[in-house]
């Protein structure tokens, strides 16, 4: 691609210098057609969230599903629990579901929130932003959506119980991004 | 001169060509890239795979399409299942996922076929959230249900089978 570009540039500027102005014109329309062209070849959206691998590296990861097309992400921890995302691929917005299969305590979910966060925050400065905040938490105030601020984006995050049978519990997170 | 144009504009057009050829390729394969770790790709085709075993007997499992299954079966022959997905599912991809359940469950034959007989084209597919109550022949009840949650993305078909009395 990179190359096919310089070689086309190279070509117009050769071009140029040898047949003079009114055909550098010409060169020009033909130039835009080109670009006009890659950009339509390429994708027909104006926006689309890119999709992260979030449990990749996740030491009870078991099995993954990847479909970038529907922007659809999967994860299935040992332990049975599943991490189901979607990263919309035409609009800019992430929902991420974690399902909990096993009953656990205050405290196990509170930490399950904070490492579920660290994977799917989406840069270290979200990181840096949200992680204090989450700190002094109590699992309490996640049963309400909680809504925290990012650098000009918002992450939510909301806790359930037992919302679907086989489920214990489920932690859900989602993306807002900036408001221009 | 204009010979001269035609080759320029032909010259730009090859790496138009070559570039969407580049795309498709991509595309193609990207579409559903199934990442098993650990086990490899030969294991996967066979679908379905079951990963994980909980102690209280429940089975879990991704299956191709990334839908997160899990089921319980209880030694008198009732089921519990539930499958969850993050994208909503067409009318007539519905009836292929509940057929997909009860193979995956290991559903008598039998009820299999009256599945396929009486929710072909069941209108209750079209709606959001749903409950289809069904008896068999030997007066054994089962039940799937539907409920979709747009704002979160998170759409889930539920099935019981009550089994032997």
């Amino acid at each position: 691609m990179v190359i096919s570009a310089s070689i086309c540039g190279l070509l117009f500027w050769n071009r140029v210098k040898a047949v003079g102005f009114m055909n550098f014109r010409f060169l020009l329309s033909v130039l835009a057609l080109f670009c006009s062209c890659l950009s339509f070849a390429q994708d027909n959206c104006l926006v689309s969230t890119n999709l992260r691998e979030l449990m990749s590296s996740h030491p009870q990861l078991d099995q993954e599903v990847v479909d970038i097309k529907t922007g659809k992400y999967s994860a299935l921890l040992k332990n049975g629990d599943a991490v189901l995302a979607w990263f919309a691929p035409c609009e800019l917005s992430t929902k991420v579901h974690y399902l909990v299969s096993t009953k656990l305590t205050d405290d196990e979910l509170l930490n399950l929130i904070k490492t579920f966060s660290l994977s799917v925050l989406p840069s270290s400065d979200a990181r840096e932003k949200i992680l204090p905040q989450l700190e002094g938490l109590r699992l309490a105030d996640f049963r309400e959506s909680l809504v925290l601020e990012g650098i000009n984006d918002g992450h939510k995050f909301v806790f359930e119980d037992a919302p679907q049978p086989f489920i214990k519990h489920r932690i859900y997170y989602e993306w807002r991004p900036p408001q221009f | 001169m204009i010979s001269k144009k035609i080759v320029l504009v032909a010259l730009l057009w090859v790496p138009i060509i070559a570039c969407s050829n580049e795309n498709t390729d991509n595309s193609d394969s990207i579409e559903k890239v199934s990442v098993p770790t650990k086990q490899k790709s030969a294991e996967m085709k066979s679908v379905p795979v079951l990963r994980s075993k909980i102690n209280d007997g429940r089975k879990f499992l991704l299956n191709e399409r990334g839908d997160y299954f899990v089921y319980k079966q209880s030694s008198k022959g009732s089921v519990r299942a539930s499958l969850f997905s993050t994208s909503p599912v067409d009318p007539s991809a519905q009836f292929k996922r509940i057929l997909w359940v009860l193979k995956t469950t290991q559903a008598k034959k039998v009820f299999i076929d009256m599945v396929n007989e009486r929710l072909v084209n069941s209108r209750q597919f079209k709606k959001e959230n749903f409950t289809l109550p069904l008896i068999d022949m030997e007066g054994q009840e089962y039940e799937f249900s539907y409920t979709s949650n747009h704002e979160r993305r998170l759409y889930v078909l539920n099935y019981v089978s009550k089994g032997q009395k």
